[in-house]
């Protein structure tokens, strides 16, 4: 810094600088095009969040350096309430998944509520946009004064894939991002869960450790590690039985698509180290591999069966190409006999838990679905979580809308209105066309291809809009006609 | 060609094949069906023109047909139940709620429905809706009235008219236009089909 000039008042000016101009551009921001009423809540947290820190700046007199990075923070959280707009986002489908997430969670001041927003990531991510805006100010702000802008409310932010947002099958991932708040809603008890079934994978793991030379302070980290493995893989898996009941084989399907370009046979390992070489056990993380993955959602959701009625009642208006898809997609149940955990292991105690996890593979997949599977059990009971059955007949009726260019909302019934379509089937039928026409591809020009895919996309939103608009009038039409 | 009464247009809709059927979807209620009519709905997009630094569109040039389109359209998605102004003289482009699919023997205009047009309200101008036609029609909205109209995406601003279009036995030919499968407000798109070049000659500027 400049000689005779005070660090700490400079960096406090800047600070406040850029405060001021955050402050300006949240109040620009027009709720007129947020997707669902969250995204207002979490804007006035963080407008709370950054009042009160303007007020508090002269009086707490935080360090300086701390409160120019917290404020460089806010600006993120910032941008992903700014995101949260329907020009990106489709407001049908997320108002459709906060329907469910109220009934699973309720409504009330203390129960957690989502904002839907937008990553750069090709994936989907739920965080507690609440909870890292309070541990960002932990070090600026009191106490008292945090827990007065919180008021006992989570406020979770949903990241859709941004490179894909008009890919309205993909929102079948939503379902899987709700199954990661039901677990942090009830931690505890799936974690006595998984106890109840992980002894053979946490018996061959302890074998597989007392043979290593390592110490014993290494090996009880390496015994910990990989237990928290166990219980990462026990999330994701849980979430996709999750996204399987709600949404049904569309989920299969966007799972399998958002798997196109990665290693299909990794158990992907986060596994990171301290300096010293010891294995961070608190920040490690474990993905399934996709085959895995896929295989127990084709089974969760029945697809073998589904995808051969639908063939059989395709049949009925003769496309043998759609017919030909949905056999292809039958072939979905992908053996995962091969998984393999990749990386390089950066020091000899992570290279152990690389290859505990290798060497007890089969077992900690056995032990990891029986106890995704127990826990379901549970937690469908206790969070009231819908089953959707897909009904066949229906996805028949919309696919053949889809093969005429007519907008899938309605099935017809003989009467001049028809039935509207549930949100669940318009998304399998669109789920399914989708792949019938990414899978024939090389059939054709890339020109029909991507105009044919663009139709596609243009009517399942109209129809889930449209279909949206038509049961809240149902509902009011009925309440007048009494 | 004779307008089709509410009998015909209710067979037309209940026929059985997509490629035969005239489809009007969603209808919400069947008092949407008038005599000589089908009433239909405002959808949620809408596109505003906007006065910009731009000085005329001169659509005759090729690259400046694509290029102007950002700074003088600004396309809007309306939620539903909140209101949207319509300024006397203004010019919007919104869209019809419903998906239509035009059967080839059914030709159809859309036309204000009366009550709304007492106000000043004009819902088209390029009105036809051709045989084969598919898509949700982009609606040209423009307040002739004296005073700002209050308008809702879901309101039944329109009518659809429709027509016989067998002449002799025979149907028309099927529409498969630009506009065709479209869900959304719409810009006109010029330079899409061959005989736009055309534009390029009328236009060419004589040195």
């Amino acid at each position: 810094m400049v000689e005779g000039v005070n660090e700490g008042d400079v960096l406090l000016s800047k600070s406040f600088l850029l405060l001021h101009r955050l402050q300006r551009e949240l109040q620009s921001l027009d709720d007129y095009s947020f997707p669902t009423d969250a995204t207002g809540l979490a804007l006035g947290l963080l407008q709370s969040a950054c009042n009160t820190l303007r007020e508090q700046i002269d009086r707490i007199r935080p360090n300086p350096a701390a409160l120019l990075n917290r404020v460089f923070f806010l600006r993120k959280l910032a941008n992903q309430v700014a995101l949260s707009s329907t020009t990106r986002i489709h407001w049908p489908v997320t108002k459709y998944f906060d329907t469910i997430w109220s009934e699973v969670f309720g409504v009330g001041a203390d129960r957690p509520i989502v904002f839907y927003s937008l990553t750069d990531d090709h994936n989907y991510h739920l965080h507690k946009f609440s909870l890292n805006l309070i541990d960002e100010l932990q070090d600026v702000l009191d106490e008292a004064r945090i827990k007065e802008l919180l008021a006992g409310q989570t406020i979770y932010c949903l990241e859709l894939a941004s490179a894909e947002d008009f890919n309205l099958p993909l929102y079948a991932n939503i379902g899987h991002e709700l199954g990661h708040a039901v677990v942090a809603a009830s931690r505890r008890e799936f974690i006595a869960h998984l106890d109840q079934h992980a002894s053979p994978f946490l018996t061959a793991t302890k074998a597989g450790v007392e043979s290593l030379s390592l110490d014993s302070e290494a090996k009880g980290r390496v015994t910990r590690s990989a237990a928290k493995i166990f219980i990462t893989i026990a999330e994701e898996l849980f979430c996709d039985r999750i996204a399987s009941q709600l949404v049904g084989p569309a989920y299969l399907l966007s799972l399998y698509e958002i798997s196109w370009g990665q290693d299909l046979t990794a158990m992907m390992l986060r596994l990171p180290a301290t300096r010293t070489g010891h294995a961070k056990t608190s920040d490690i993380h474990a993905y399934p591999s996709f085959n895995f993955r896929i295989a127990l959602a084709s089974r969760w959701t029945q697809a073998d069966a589904f995808f051969h009625e639908l063939a059989e009642g395709c049949a009925q208006f003769g496309d043998q190409a759609i017919c030909s898809t949905l056999e292809k997609l039958r072939t979905l149940q992908i053996d995962h006999s091969t998984d393999h955990c990749p990386g390089f292991a950066l020091t000899l105690e992570v290279k152990a838990i690389q290859d505990i996890i290798s060497s007890n593979m089969d077992v900690l997949k056995a032990c990891v679905e029986k106890a995704v599977e127990s826990f379901e059990l549970s937690s469908t009971d206790r969070w009231k979580i819908p089953h959707h059955k897909c009904i066949v007949s229906d996805v028949v009726a919309l696919i053949d809308r889809l093969n005429h260019n007519i907008v899938p909302n309605i099935v017809p019934d003989n009467t001049l209105l028809g039935q509207p379509a549930s949100f669940h089937a318009i998304l399998n039928a669109s789920a399914v066309y989708r792949l019938h026409h990414l899978l024939g591809r090389a059939l054709e020009d890339l020109d029909v291809f991507q105009e044919k895919v663009d139709i596609l996309e243009r009517l399942t939103s109209k129809a889930l809009e449209v279909t949206f608009i038509q049961r809240i009038f149902s509902v009011w039409k009925e309440g007048v006609d009494k | 060609m004779s307008v089709l009464n509410q009998a015909e247009i209710k067979r037309r809709m209940k026929r059985h094949s997509y490629d035969e059927k005239l489809v009007v979807t969603p209808l919400l209620s069947e008092a949407q069906l008038g005599p000589g009519s089908i009433d239909i709905r405002l959808g949620s997009t809408v596109i505003v023109p906007k006065k910009t630094y731009v000085d005329s569109q001169d659509l005759t040039v090729r690259s400046e047909s694509h290029r102007v389109v950002n700074r003088l359209y600004e396309h809007s998605k309306l939620q539903y139940h909140t209101r949207f102004v319509l300024h006397p003289r203004q010019l919007i482009l919104g869209v019809t709620f419903e998906y239509l699919a035009i059967p080839t023997d059914t030709f159809c205009t859309i036309m204000t429905r009366s009550s709304w047009g007492r106000l000043g309200l004009v819902v088209a101008t390029a009105a036809a809706v051709l045989p084969g036609y598919k898509g949700s029609p982009t609606l040209e909205l423009t307040n002739l009235g004296e005073s700002p109209l209050v308008l809702y995406p879901g309101l039944p601003i329109a009518q659809l008219v429709c027509h016989d279009a067998v002449s002799e036995g025979s149907s028309a030919a099927s529409y498969h236009g630009r506009y065709a499968y479209s869900t959304e407000a719409e810009l006109p798109k010029f330079f899409v089909k061959d005989f736009d070049d055309e534009l390029g000659f009328w236009g060419r500027e004589k040195k």
